[in-house]
């Protein structure tokens, strides 16, 4: 009788301690369209995911060819994150082609990362001409570090839908990587100054416009730090894109887009296009020129050649490049790009 | 007159382009149309354009290292004219059109492939096959022009050996001519061109330069001299018409010269069924009824066209959308449509709840804007938020209604409220609002110390007719609790004053 009992205690805690090493060991498999998303999921995540990017870094977002290991990968994928907003389209080939049940639309395994994020050129507008190249609004839209904090918040609401277990630790580590990006943007001194809301705070003032000013009034300016006292310098200094690609990046660090070189993706602008940028550029004294890496970079040299602005060739995601092997590196490369360019 | 040849500065090098384009290529089409080898071009720009990405692949940068990839491209297309000049078969067994369709095929294949593992993207395609005619630069064109005229004049040299091999290579080999030789030292030389034409203006634009006026110029000429003179003349007028009307049009340079050139030869085929036609008034006839077959065809394919909704079902249905944005675009589109108020009201309330902050605080606002009566209660509730922004809009809302009860619950709700920043903001409305009681809590604030205590000394001391410094909390407090009954908002002023009396 007691054998039998002390026999079913060990099963039972066999089974327990399986269980648990289990759940212990058991991954969440995310999958990614963009590389900046893994990053972001593999901040939040820790030890509790494994995640793979789609596209390669170095490529144009809105393109990428679907590869067969492409919808292997997806088979397996407990969660499927995308950017959304038209961007990666492509995306929806892949896990319709994948035929896992899991990451369809609309199911908690699929997630639009940008969701409440404050979107840029939305067509407010009533007009008969629906057609809108990007009628969901400007993509890009992972050049701002706030809009990264929204994605990292998203994910990891996600994560722990998916994996309640884990809640704890996902709610931890979103809290240590938005404060780690609060503190790559205005330097830790200040954050620790402001106390427990600092990162909310700062974030409204700069979103207003505000923060410059209200650090002034307060006797602070001296305390800030980070990406914003690097861009201090590049406050309304205009600049010149190839494609509509730093809009968010612009304006988060008060850069402003004079122009940009193609009218329209993907269609050859016309001559007076052309004309205007150059003119353009004459007039305001404009230095900089952002050419994404992927694309050709004849117009921009052109453009270079009859105005003497320089040429940045950028990247655009994590990984892209040994420089940008982190988001935080990406932001602060683009930075010293710009800076470097404008001096 | 002079307007019409009139063409802005910035215009003059694309223009050069065509015109060199035209006169190596007008010559070139000659032989490619005699030869049946339309698509040669295409076949060799995609072997120059491998080149390239497999110098890319193999560590050159494009814009950078443009000696080492224009190498590659060329080393490429060298061996392209090999391939093409040892298939060439006596007596057809297989059309040499089949093994260039091939090779066609199979070095896009190979490009793409190559691609999939490089830095560059599909764009790098995209870009071979369209060009970018505008950006041609003043050096690049001279450069070529030169180029070309060295070919054109081995050509020149050597015209009877290569008109007999591409005309009638069996008589040519009759002749003793080395048939083989000098078809690769054809393809070498056209590869060469290719290699760059296709560099400058594309594949589409050298494709057409290369093939169309030679065909129109064919429909009106037996004679070769006649041929070249009609090419050359067309092509260069086209081509100036082509560059000038995308200059006054605005519409893309190079497709625009591709169609004009169309145009062209569909002229050049009109007046050859015209000039060998039987009858005058049957040809007449004929065309008269192919021109309404096109214009019904045309019309019916336009009358078809999606008809136009209406805008305000257009932002409706957009409210329904499984992107949120388009769901705020929709949101924001219903502001032009007051007098509807009653058909969107109920689905803006629902979007209140919407699962993207942006979405709740657009719908927010729109309903604040018209002062929708209803929808305050449950835009209050909206004080607990998650998003910030979501509260900041609330208050914004509760502004615009300027309804004293909502002031009572932004009160309760800034007591809980642990951000400072947003909990002055929000004891800032209640003020607005008429809510005295927000006056100690603000003051308790400022002794709560830190750096929001300035900011809450600002926003409370333009709010009450009683000046104190930073440091007289106490007597803010103090005027507050004896003049509690007696406070009056005046609203031009924006302060609370005590009543005499």
């Amino acid at each position: 009788m007691n054998t039998r009992l002390f026999l079913m205690i060990t099963l039972a805690l066999c089974i327990g301690v399986v269980q648990g090493s289990e759940a212990q060991t058991k991954k969440l498999n995310v999958v990614t369209t963009l590389n900046y998303l893994k990053y972001v999921t593999e901040a939040v995540g820790g030890d509790h995911v494994s995640v793979i990017a789609l596209a390669n870094p170095r490529q144009d977002p809105h393109y990428v060819t679907p590869t067969p290991r492409m919808n292997e990968v997806t088979t397996n994928a407990d969660l499927f994150i995308e950017n959304g907003l038209s961007l990666d389209l492509w995306a929806k080939n892949v896990v319709d082609a994948s035929g896992n049940p899991n990451i369809g639309p609309g199911s908690p395994g699929h997630l639009i990362a940008t969701i409440n994020v404050p979107v840029k050129e939305l067509p407010t507008e009533v007009s008969r001409a629906w057609g809108d190249i990007h009628p969901q609004g400007n993509p890009h839209i992972w050049l701002d570090p706030f809009n990264i904090k929204i994605v990292a918040e998203n994910i990891g609401a996600r994560l722990k839908e998916l994996d309640p277990a884990n809640g704890d630790y996902y709610d931890k580590h979103l809290d240590a990587f938005k404060h780690r990006l609060d503190e790559k943007m205005f330097g830790s001194e200040l954050l620790d100054l402001l106390g427990k809301k600092g990162g909310d705070i700062l974030t409204r003032k700069a979103k207003d416009g505000d923060l410059v000013s209200w650090l002034a009034s307060r006797h602070l300016d001296s305390k800030l730090g980070g990406w914003m006292k690097m861009a201090l310098p590049l406050q309304g200094k205009k600049i010149i894109s190839y494609h509509k690609t730093y809009v968010y990046f612009a304006d988060r660090f008060g850069l402003s887009i004079a122009g940009e070189l193609e009218e329209k993706p993907g269609i050859p602008p016309p001559p007076q296009h052309r004309d205007d940028v150059v003119a353009l550029v004459k007039r305001e004294g404009i230095k900089v020129i952002l050419n994404d890496n992927f694309y050709a970079t004849d117009a921009a040299d052109y453009v270079a050649s009859k105005t003497g602005a320089k040429v940045i060739v950028t990247y655009l995601d994590v990984w892209a490049n040994e420089d940008v092997s982190t988001y935080e590196n990406l932001i602060t490369y683009l930075l010293e790009k710009v800076l470097q360019a404008q001096s | 007159m002079e307007q019409f040849f009139y063409l802005p500065s910035t215009m003059i090098w694309p223009l050069a382009a065509c015109l060199v384009l035209t006169g190596i290529h007008v010559y070139l089409g000659v032989h490619v149309v005699a030869r049946k080898v339309i698509f040669v071009d295409l076949a060799l720009a995609q072997i120059a354009a491998l080149g390239t990405v497999i110098g890319v692949l193999l560590g050159y940068e494009v814009g950078k290292d443009l000696t080492a990839l224009y190498l590659y491209s060329l080393a490429f297309t060298i061996f392209g004219a090999f391939i093409f000049s040892a298939t060439r078969m006596k007596g057809e067994r297989v059309p040499h059109e089949a093994i260039i369709g091939i090779v066609y095929a199979v070095t896009f294949a190979a490009t793409i492939l190559v691609l999939s593992k490089s830095a560059l993207g599909p764009q790098e395609l995209d870009h071979i096959i369209k060009g970018e005619l505008l950006w041609v630069q003043g050096h690049v064109v001279i450069k070529t022009a030169i180029i070309y005229a060295l070919v054109g004049a081995f050509h020149f040299i050597f015209r009877k050996k290569f008109m007999a091999i591409s005309f009638n290579p069996e008589q040519a080999e009759a002749n003793g001519i080395n048939v083989r030789l000098w078809d690769f030292l054809f393809y070498m030389s056209f590869g060469f061109v290719i290699t760059s034409s296709v560099a400058i203006a594309g594949v589409f634009l050298v494709f057409s330069y290369l093939v169309i006026p030679s065909v129109g110029a064919m429909l009106l000429s037996e004679k070769l001299s006649t041929r070249l003179a009609i090419g050359w003349t067309a092509g260069a007028i086209i081509s100036f018409i082509g560059v000038k009307l995308s200059w006054t049009t605005g519409l893309p340079t190079s497709p625009l010269v591709v169609v004009l050139l169309a145009t062209g030869l569909l002229i050049s085929g009109i007046s050859r069924y015209l000039k060998h036609a039987p009858s005058i008034a049957i040809a007449f006839r004929n065309l008269a009824g192919g021109a309404i077959v096109v214009a019904l065809f045309i019309g019916g394919v336009f009358y078809f066209g999606k008809p136009v909704e209406k805008p305000l079902d257009h932002a409706l249905q957009l409210l329904s959308s499984e992107a949120s944005t388009e769901r705020q675009s929709g949101i924001a589109m219903l502001a032009s449509f007051p007098d509807a108020q009653s058909d969107w009201q109920p689905l803006v309330m629902k979007s209140l709840h919407d699962n993207d902050a942006e979405v709740r605080k657009a719908a927010i606002g729109l309903l604040s804007r018209f002062q929708v009566v209803t929808a305050e209660k449950e835009i209050l509730a909206l004080l607990s938020d998650k998003s910030d922004d979501v509260r900041q809009a609330v208050l914004g809302a509760a502004k615009a209604y300027g309804d004293q009860d909502a002031g009572t619950v932004i009160l309760q709700s800034a007591q809980k409220e642990d951000d400072p920043e947003m909990k002055i903001e929000m004891l800032e409305t209640a003020l607005l609002l008429r809510k005295a009681e927000a006056i100690p809590l603000l003051a308790s604030m400022i002794e709560d110390g830190g750096i929001f205590a300035s900011d809450a000394y600002d926003h409370l001391q333009s709010h009450v007719a009683f000046t104190f410094s930073i440091k007289e909390t106490g007597k803010v407090k103090r005027w507050y609790e004896a003049n509690r009954q007696k406070l009056v908002w005046n609203a031009s002023t924006g302060k609370f004053a005590a009543k005499e009396g």
